[in-house]
This record gives structure tokens, C-alpha cells and sequence, in this order.
């Protein structure tokens, strides 16, 4: 356990409300919250995003993966956390209170990923998505669901399922559960 | 306008199910005393039929109705409700609970019994008629024709309550010769006129065969919301034989008053037992809403703790006020607590009713004559709890059956009554509700279960093992195949399953048997799955939570008291017996862990689970608490030796530890070896107690 006790939210950040009207015309845009991990950037689909938090410490979990920090308690339910740097493999940052801790919420399941920043929320259309490409063994991609381009920076969209499919998150079966209604 | 039934489906069958209870445990009664209430019985198969009527279950209705039918007949002695017309009642009760069942899971099913079950029902029915049975009572003076004096006044709202008054008159109708006035004189006029209220009544005469029971049957539903008077004016008997005798004067008598006073009392009695709901009022309430509650007194206790805390840093002299506040508000959360988890409560009748039935069918199968005694049926506790607990009970209550009890012609040899007796009494110890179930049988062969045992190689030749750790090995999952069952005496099928059932309660099991004097179980339960008393101790960074259930004694090591065995095994010698030293911080493993290392600096918990003692080496004892149970699963998966978690007052999660599963995982990972430490046990000539 490291910081002090209590949860400590991060303001209110406003999440852009799709416009009304514009649903027609861009029916495949999305929504997506981007946010930093050292110098890159990733985004998830808006709609899985529950909240915003700041890093308040957590319960470690006896003998799991180093990247699942442990658990907390959000408004009495038991979250693990998940350490978006150590699942990529990077280097390490010291987590303050101004850490921010995203809590995504799918397959009815609530789960916390600590990243650096959250910067901005974009709407990105579809067909203007690249898949990523074959790294081989290289790193794991099974999550990475697709690359775009803003302006010169490129933005990794992140497929949340996947990733907490592939996280030790769930018991073997639930797993499999998640899996099937994922590619139903 | 229309009514939506199906709104009341799910409610109509919660109370078919409860009617069926009622009906099954009044014919068993019946089979044994040979004696019950029988209109009892008979009510509860009518509340059946109408309600299955009404809302359109017409295969529970139409079947229903014959096993009335018979009731009816019983009821007025017309039939002899010989042990054969009970147990062919029994059988309908088994069809009609499947019907039931079929309803509330919303599919169509027909119970394969159904039919035969019918059969034997009419058989039944026609057999009396053929041979009409004279019986010592009322009917032996033949057919009563009478003449009754009808009054039925419902009250106002009675079209609110869904009843139809002209159902009810037409019903009557069918009885007899029915002239009735309605009577008009408290219809409003008509701009003042409540479309949805019954201002009228009605008065006349009844010329009927039936019993007056029979007439008060037919307003069975609506007695509550109506005056009904019914009086004989006028009877006559003609004898049995004679009913078509026309010479025979009608000779009408006066009216009864005797009688009459008779049938207004009966009428008084049967409001009384019959709609007890009324009295005591019960309302019915989802499981999820109480859950919900759960939930929120749950949140409500740990945000206490957090205030109690905050608070207890405050000058205390300063702020009088705002701890006499605190402490206020404890104690009332606490209240709040206790009240909402006494909604869960339930008493253990519910888990023990099935039983009766359960062992008369047992044992005719058998051939073995057993009663059943229960004693505690008023044993609270946690609704979960009792759901979870039926199977294992059931299970020993038929192995104790099957295995325990002999035939009667062995007990008789034996020196004991023909007939066993298998005891379950519920009563609460401690913090826990203890359930036992003892027989009278043949005990369990202490030889016999050793010599599998060894053959088993769970035990070894040459040790010397306690009657308890003998009997043990009955709970080993290697003693569970069928064929070894009959070779040992019994005992033994599924064993392994009925103590980890009981085990994942967080309960235990203990047997103590004598040789053909019987075998009794003794299982502790908490009363609560919901809410952990535990200790809460500190290991590196985190704290952990142990049942105190669990817990024996609490030591602080000292130098030399723990010995290793092989690299890296360790034990510790407690007043003479080595037992698992078990460092918590080797099991569960965390980034900040634990940085004692020797077992003199940290502090020794005794604990007992598996049927095992050992000690977990832990850094600190930080103080029992009572702590509220989280999912883990909700998020996340499980976790090794972890059964749950918790929130501290500080609003830090705290993880409750799983210690079968703490003791699994030590052996599994080769950090203690069970047999080998054994041995080394009996090299120095110790045995554990």
C-alpha cells in the first residue's frame, strides 16, 4: 500500500456529448479518450469509460502478473488496477496522486489502467482506421485494435476486451465466456 | 378492462409450492397417526385448484381436481383413507410439485407419473362409489336433504379483489335448488355509482344434498370480504338405501338452533387457522431487495468505521459532542445491521421439512422402518445457508439410512426396537449454528475404515491414529466409489463432497460413532455467510483477514522453536507436537512483502482447517473485527487462498483469508510436505492429537 488512504477524484472531465444530427451524417464515427504513455499515445472507445480517477494507492494482489497493481475500493466494489506501463513493457514512473487511473467498464466488469495523462477526447471515422500490422513476436498486438493518424501524431486505439481477455484478469472459463460473445 | 394475470403468476405459485408443503406434511401425518386435519389437507389442495384456475394453469387445475376429489371424500367419510389412498395421495403430491416446478421455470412438462397417478386417483374414487363405505360419523344417517338459508353480503370493494360474485352464485347453483333475491336497496343513485364497487346482496334459499362445509367452500376466497351466514331451516334424512323410496314422508324439521350455532362457531373456526397471513402480516419481498440492503448497511458500516476513525483523531476534550455523536451513530448501525440481517434469517425448518418424506420413502425402499425427530426447527439462520446446506444434509440423511440402519429383523437381534430413529436437532453454539444428525444404527467400523485406509495408502502401517483421524478418512476423496461403500459398512459416498460443501460455509464436520450403537455428525455453521468475525493481521505491506472460526491460539515463537525438516520445510514445536510452520508472506507473495525473517520477531497463529493444524507466521496481530464479505469474482478471479474480500475502515481493501486453500497451496508448492513431516513425527516418537 503506498500514498494515503481515499480515493481522490480528478475533477469532472466533461466528456463531449455526440451532437445531435451529426449521428446521421458520420454514423461510423466514434468517439475515443485518448491518453499518454510516455511518449505515446493510445485511445479507447468513449462508451467503455466509466470514470475518472486519481491514483490513491491500492491492495496488492498476493502472486499475480506485476502489471496488475492490486485492487481498490470504488464506492464498495473490489477493482483490480491494471499498470498500463508494465503491461507495455516500459519503463517505470513514480505514481502520484495526480496519476490518473481511467475505470473502463466491460463485459459487466469494472477495471481500473493507470496511464500518465489523459489528454483528449477525438472523434475518428472508421474508414480513416488502419489495422496494425503483423509485429510477429515482437509485442504482443492481439489488443491494439487499430492505428490512426491525427494530424502527425499517430494514436494506437486500444480494444479493451481483448486486453482484459489477455490480462490474467479473469478465471478460464469466464474467459472463454468473454471470448465467444466477443466474436459472436 | 383487463387484468394482466400474469403479474400474479409468480406470486399464486410461491403459494402453490407453500400449499403443497402444507399438503404433503398433513398426509404424512395422516399415514402415521392415522388421524389429521383433514380439512386442513383439503384446503390447501382447493387453494391450488382455484388459484390454478384462475390464472389459467389448467393442468394443475384439472389435476388438482381429482386429488380433491378423494380429499373430499375423505373428508366426509365417504372413503377410508387407507394407507394405500395416502401414499396414492403422495404420489400426487410428487406429480403436482413437478407441475408446479414446470410452471415456475415457464415450460410445459408432463410429469410421466401423471397418468398412472390419475388413474389410480379415479380408481379410487370409483371404488368408493361402488362400494359406498358407511362410515361411524354423519353420513352413516344416509343423506341429509336440507333446506338453507343463504346470505351473502360481500363488502363494497369486492370487485377490487378480482372476485366475481356471479361465479360464486353460479357455483352455488350447482349444488342444489337455489332461489336467492338480490337485494337493491343500497344502490346509490346513479350519478353517485362507483363502477368498480358491488352495492348489492343477496338472500334466499338453498335446497341442497351437500354438507354445509361444502356450501362454505364455495366461498372460500371471498370470506374475507363478505358476510356469509348459511343456516339449515330444514332437514330430513333419508337413509342411504331409501333415497328413491317416494313414500317416504318428508318430515321437515325445525331449524336446528343447536346446529346452527355449531355451523356459525365452525365458520368462526376455520377464519381463525385459515388465513393466518392476515393476523401476523407478512409481506413478500424479492431476494434481491434484501440483498440490495445487504449491500448499503454493508457500505454504511465500513463508512462508520472511516468516521470513527477520522473522528478518534480529533482532540477529544475539545469535541465532546462530536464523539458522543460517533458513538451514537455506531451503535445505531450496528442495530441497523443486526435488524437487516435478520431478514435473511430463516429457520432451519425450511432445510429440515423435506426430510420426513424423504426418509418414509427411503426406507419403504429399503425395507427399514425409521422415524425421523427434528428438534430446533426454529434455528435461525442466513437464507443462503440453509440453501446450501440441504444437500449435504439430505446426503447423510440418506446414507445414515442406507448404510447406518439396519433391517429391522438385524435390529431386533440386536436388541433394539425394529423401528430406528434418525435425530436432527439444530442449536446455536457460540457465534455458529450447530446442526447434528444421529442414528441409532450400526455405527462405523473403526477396523474396516483403517484397513482401506491402509490399503488406500492414506494410512501407513505401524502408526497409531486416534478414533478421530480414523474416521477421517471416510471424508477422503478415495473412499467414495460405491462398490467400497457396501465393504465398509457404508459411509462414505460422497463424503468428500458433503465436507467441502459444508467447508466452502466456512463450517466444519466432526463424526463420533459407537459399534451398533450409531453414528451422529456434528456440523458447525456460521449463521451468516455475509459477515466475517476475523482477526486482522499484518503481512509486509498488507493486512489479511482470518476467520476466527479458524483460529486455535495466537503465539509469539521463540528462539529455537521452529526446526526446519529437508531445505526448506519447517515446523514448530508446540508444546510437544510439530506442527506446518507456514510463512503467510511465501504464500501470498506481493511486491511489498514481508521483510521478517526470523519466527521470533513475528508472531505464530494456530489454525485449524482441513482437519489439520498448522501455524501461519505472520508479522503482527492488528485486532478482531467484524467484517462485511465482497465478491472478488465480481471484477476479477479468483484467488488462490483468498475466500473474499473486505473494506477497512480506512476504506482500504483488505483481502479475507481462504485457509483450506492456504494449506492446499503450501503442500502443492512444496513448501510443506505433510507425510514426510509425519514421519519425522513419529521418528520422535510424537503423534498429533
Amino acid at each position: 500500500m503506498s500514498g494515503k488512504g481515499g480515493l481522490v477524484t480528478v475533477g469532472d472531465v466533461q466528456l463531449p456529448q455526440q451532437v445531435e444530427g451529426q449521428l446521421g451524417e458520420n454514423a461510423l464515427e466514434n468517439q475515443y479518450l485518448t491518453f499518454m504513455l510516455a511518449d505515446e499515445q493510445y485511445g479507447v472507445d468513449i462508451l467503455k469509460v466509466q470514470e475518472i480517477r486519481g491514483w490513491s494507492g491500492v491492495t496488492q494482489i498476493p502472486n499475480c502478473p506485476s502489471y496488475i497493481r492490486g485492487v481498490v475500493n470504488l464506492r464498495g466494489a473490489i477493482v483490480p488496477i491494471l499498470d498500463m506501463r508494465r503491461r507495455f513493457g516500459m519503463d517505470e514512473i513514480e505514481f502520484t496522486q495526480y496519476t490518473v487511473v481511467i475505470v473502463v467498464n466491460v463485459q459487466n466488469r469494472t477495471v481500473g489502467l493507470v496511464v500518465d495523462a489523459v489528454s483528449d477526447v477525438v472523434n475518428l471515422n472508421e474508414e480513416s482506421l488502419k489495422s496494425p500490422p503483423d509485429f510477429g513476436t515482437a509485442i504482443d498486438s492481439s489488443y491494439l485494435r487499430a492505428l490512426a493518424q491525427i494530424g502527425t501524431d499517430m494514436l494506437i486505439l486500444l480494444n479493451v476486451d481483448d486486453m482484459l481477455r489477455s490480462s490474467d484478469l479473469l478465471d478460464v472459463d469466464k474467459a472463454r465466456q468473454v471470448a465467444e460473445s466477443h466474436h459472436d | 378492462m383487463s387484468v394482466d394475470m400474469t403479474q400474479f403468476h409468480q406470486t399464486y405459485l410461491e403459494e402453490a409450492v407453500e400449499n403443497l408443503a402444507e399438503l404433503e406434511s398433513g398426509l404424512l401425518e395422516l399415514e402415521k397417526a392415522g388421524e389429521a386435519d383433514l380439512n386442513a389437507i383439503f384446503r390447501a389442495a382447493h387453494s391450488i385448484k382455484g388459484g390454478a384456475a384462475t390464472f389459467g394453469f389448467e393442468d394443475i387445475a384439472s389435476f388438482t381436481h381429482g386429488v380433491e376429489t378423494v380429499l373430499d371424500k375423505g373428508r366426509d367419510a365417504s372413503l377410508p383413507l387407507t394407507a394405500d389412498v395416502t401414499a396414492t395421495l403422495l404420489r400426487a403430491v410428487d406429480v403436482l410439485s413437478d407441475l408446479v416446478m414446470a410452471a415456475r421455470e415457464g415450460r410445459k412438462a408432463q410429469p410421466a407419473d401423471r397418468e398412472p397417478c390419475e388413474q389410480a386417483l379415479s380408481a379410487i374414487c370409483t371404488a368408493s362409489v361402488a362400494a359406498p363405505v358407511v362410515a361411524e360419523a354423519e353420513s352413516a344417517e344416509g343423506i341429509e336433504q336440507k333446506v338453507v338459508d343463504v346470505l351473502f353480503k360481500p363488502h363494497a370493494n369486492l370487485p377490487q379483489t378480482g372476485s366475481d360474485p356471479l361465479n360464486i352464485l353460479r357455483e352455488l347453483r350447482s349444488l342444489g335448488d337455489l332461489s336467492l333475491t338480490a337485494k337493491i336497496e343500497s344502490v346509490p343513485p346513479l350519478n353517485e355509482l362507483d363502477a368498480e364497487s358491488l352495492f348489492l346482496w343477496w338472500q334466499g334459499t338453498l335446497e341442497t344434498e351437500y354438507p354445509l362445509d361444502d356450501i362454505y367452500d364455495v366461498f372460500l376466497f371471498v370470506q374475507d370480504e363478505a358476510e356469509i351466514a348459511l343456516n339449515i331451516i330444514a332437514s330430513m334424512t333419508l337413509p342411504v338405501a331409501d333415497t328413491q323410496r317416494a313414500d317416504t314422508p318428508l318430515v321437515a324439521e325445525p331449524m336446528d338452533n343447536r346446529r346452527a350455532e355449531g355451523a356459525e362457531r365452525r365458520m368462526a373456526d376455520r377464519r381463525a387457522p385459515d388465513r393466518p397471513a392476515q393476523d401476523t402480516s407478512f409481506i413478500r419481498v424479492a431476494t434481491d431487495k434484501v440483498d440490495h440492503l445487504i449491500n448499503l448497511i454493508g457500505e454504511l458500516v465500513t463508512t462508520n468505521a472511516m468516521v470513527s476513525q477520522h473522528a478518534g483523531g480529533v482532540d477529544a476534550d475539545g469535541h465532546a459532542m462530536l464523539h458522543g455523536s460517533v458513538a451514537e451513530m455506531t451503535h445505531h448501525t450496528r442495530n441497523l445491521q443486526e435488524a437487516i440481517m435478520a431478514i435473511r434469517m430463516m429457520p432451519i425448518s425450511f432445510a429440515f421439512s423435506r426430510f420426513p418424506r424423504m426418509v418414509r420413502d427411503t426406507a419403504n425402499k429399503l425395507g427399514k422402518q425409521v422415524s425421523i425427530q427434528t428438534i430446533g426447527d426454529h434455528t435461525e439462520l442466513d437464507k443462503t445457508v440453509i440453501e446450501r446446506i440441504a444437500d449435504p444434509l439430505t446426503h447423510l440423511v440418506r446414507n445414515a439410512i442406507d448404510h447406518g440402519i439396519e433391517l429391522p429383523e438385524v435390529r431386533i437381534q440386536k436388541g433394539k426396537p425394529a423401528e430406528a430413529l434418525i435425530k436432527l436437532a439444530a442449536y446455536y453454539k457460540g457465534g455458529n449454528v450447530m446442526i447434528e444428525i444421529a442414528d441409532d444404527g450400526k455405527g462405523i467400523d473403526r477396523e474396516v475404515i483403517l484397513q482401506k485406509a491402509l490399503e488406500k495408502g492414506l494410512a501407513h502401517v505401524g502408526e497409531v491414529y486416534t478414533d478421530d483421524q480414523v474416521y477421517q478418512f471416510i471424508f477422503h476423496p478415495g473412499f467414495s466409489t460405491a462398490a467400497e461403500v457396501t465393504d465398509v459398512s457404508g459411509r462414505g459416498v460422497g463424503m468428500d463432497i458433503v465436507r467441502k460443501n459444508i467447508h466452502a460455509l466456512g463450517g466444519n464436520i466432526t463424526i463420533d460413532t459407537k459399534k451398533d450403537q450409531g453414528t451422529k455428525f456434528v456440523i458447525s455453521l456460521p449463521l451468516t455467510l455475509a459477515i466475517v468475525d476475523g482477526m486482522a493481521i499484518q503481512v509486509g505491506a498488507e493486512i489479511y483477514i482470518v476467520p476466527i472460526l479458524n483460529i486455535v491460539e495466537s503465539i509469539k515463537p521463540i528462539k529455537g522453536q521452529v526446526k526446519t525438516v529437508g531445505h526448506h520445510a519447517e515446523v514448530i514445536d508446540i508444546r510437544g507436537v510439530y506442527m506446518p510452520f507456514i510463512r503467510l508472506s511465501n504464500i501470498f507473495k506481493t511486491e511489498v512483502n514481508s521483510i521478517l525473517t526470523q519466527p521470533e520477531d513475528g508472531i505464530a497463529i494456530i489454525v485449524e482447517a482441513e482437519n489439520e493444524r498448522v501455524a501461519l507466521f505472520v508479522d503482527e496481530l492488528i485486532g478482531e473485527r467484524q467484517v462485511v464479505v465482497k465478491s472478488i469474482e465480481a471484477n476479477y478471479r479468483h484467488i488462490e487462498g483468498i475466500s473474499g474480500a473486505t473494506i477497512l475502515g480506512d476504506g482500504r481493501v483488505s483481502f479475507i483469508v481462504d485457509l483450506s486453500g492456504v494449506i492446499r497451496f503450501a503442500n502443492k508448492s512444496g513448501l510443506y510436505q505433510a507425510p514426510e513431516v509425519t514421519k519425522q513425527q513419529q521418528e520422535s516418537g510424537h503423534h498429533v492429537g
